[in-house]
């Protein structure tokens, strides 16, 4: 086996990279044992790759991928949402539902996406009974005058569903969502939550 | 067509919710791969999976649900790499950078990767794509010549001009040309 010429880059790339035919690579290593000028080459591509191969996809919020399928209802089907009268039960979902709504709209929602009450209880009173604190909370406002605004608004509204577009693993979700935030924050509240 | 794909295909609801449950993780990680930015690959993941609800209809099972999104993926990252500005930045800045931190134990995962992200930056778009497509996504080349439409040969040479790019890119611009 002769070893006077050298193999080209691309085959030794192909050697690192592992395609390379068996006689080939057998015959490239072999090279490599008395080239130190290809050699060195080998072993900065090696450098090279092992160093990207370290590289880690970054760590995101879990609720990015729990939500996105209702994320992206959300947005593609706002126009189609019915009007369905809400059982006392799905309080919590629905207050879910507006919840990951607002929070992961694309954009500000618009209030008059927003026109959720329940059937039983307008919203208007759910918010008061929550208090401002968590008020804030559930309808992500930064601010008392758009919490205000928010208040002013459903009062008086009648219920929409925006459970429609729901599976029942997203409800699922969404409620075990919002009554951790209950849980932590409205000890002694008066609400009763029936999901 | 598997049943995933079968009641994907007819509009089930519950179906949509499983396919992103199942896949969103592996697209964010290809958007990431290619983008480089994380608001961006959820921006870029977010837009995959509305085109999968809205095209949803339009599958045919030809390939399997996964493939089918994965080329959205593909095809979304690749026209969003195109139109993006293309940024050069100096091999010798990302070298000597490299110098410093290359070795670092796990508090320099974030150092790393965004030295990682400075040279797969400096990638062009095509060598981009057949570099995070071979080393990270371990496709072969028939696959990505495939979802590239181009052939196998050109995407090896793609590769190959990634490959040598960044060993530049680290090694300071030393060359060997036999
Ligand atoms: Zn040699």
């Amino acid at each position: 086996m002769k070893h006077d010429y050298h193999p080209d880059s691309d085959e030794l790339i192909d050697l690192v990279d592992g395609v390379l035919e068996e006689e080939r690579r057998r015959w490239i290593l072999e090279h490599l044992k008395v080239c130190s000028q290809c050699s060195a080459y080998v072993r900065s591509l090696e450098a090279t790759l092992d160093m990207l191969a370290r590289d880690e996809v970054p760590q995101i919020e879990p609720a990015f991928f729990t939500y996105l399928a209702t994320r992206i209802r959300a947005q593609v089907q706002k126009p189609t949402w019915r009007r369905v009268l809400l059982a006392p039960g799905l309080a919590a979902a629905a207050i879910a539902a507006l919840l990951v709504f607002v929070l992961y709209a694309p954009s500000p929602p618009e209030l008059d996406q927003l026109d959720l009450i329940m059937a039983d209880m307008t919203t208007q009173e759910l918010i008061e009974s929550m208090g401002d604190d968590l008020g804030y909370e559930v309808l992500a406002s930064d601010t008392s005058e758009e919490l205000f605004s928010m208040e002013e608004y459903f009062q008086g509204e009648t219920a929409y569903d925006l459970l429609e577009g729901l599976s029942p693993l997203e409800r699922q979700h969404l409620v075990e969502e919002i009554e951790k935030i209950l849980q932590s924050e409205t000890s002694g509240s008066n609400i009763h939550w029936g999901c | 067509m598997d049943e995933l794909g079968r009641r994907l295909a007819e509009g089930d609801e519950e179906a949509f919710t499983e396919v992103v449950e199942r896949f969103s993780r592996q697209v964010f990680a290809l958007c990431y791969r290619v983008l480089r930015d994380t608001e961006e690959a959820k921006d870029m993941v977010q837009e995959v999976f509305t085109r999968v609800y809205l095209k949803r209809e339009s599958f045919k099972g030809r390939a399997s649900v996964y493939t089918w999104i994965y080329r959205i993926a593909l095809n979304l990252c690749f026209t969003h790499l195109k139109r993006r500005k293309a940024e050069t930045i100096p091999i010798e800045d990302v070298a000597y950078r490299l110098a410093v931190d290359a070795d670092g134990p796990d508090s320099r995962l974030e150092e790393l990767r965004g030295i990682v992200g400075r040279m797969i930056e400096a990638l062009p778009p095509r060598q981009r794509m057949v570099f995070v497509l071979r080393f990270y996504e371990k496709m072969s080349f028939k696959e990505i010549a495939e979802v590239m439409k181009t052939s196998v040969g050109s995407a090896k040479a793609s590769y190959h001009f990634a490959i040598k790019h960044l060993r530049q890119l680290v090694s300071g611009g030393e060359n060997l040309e036999a």
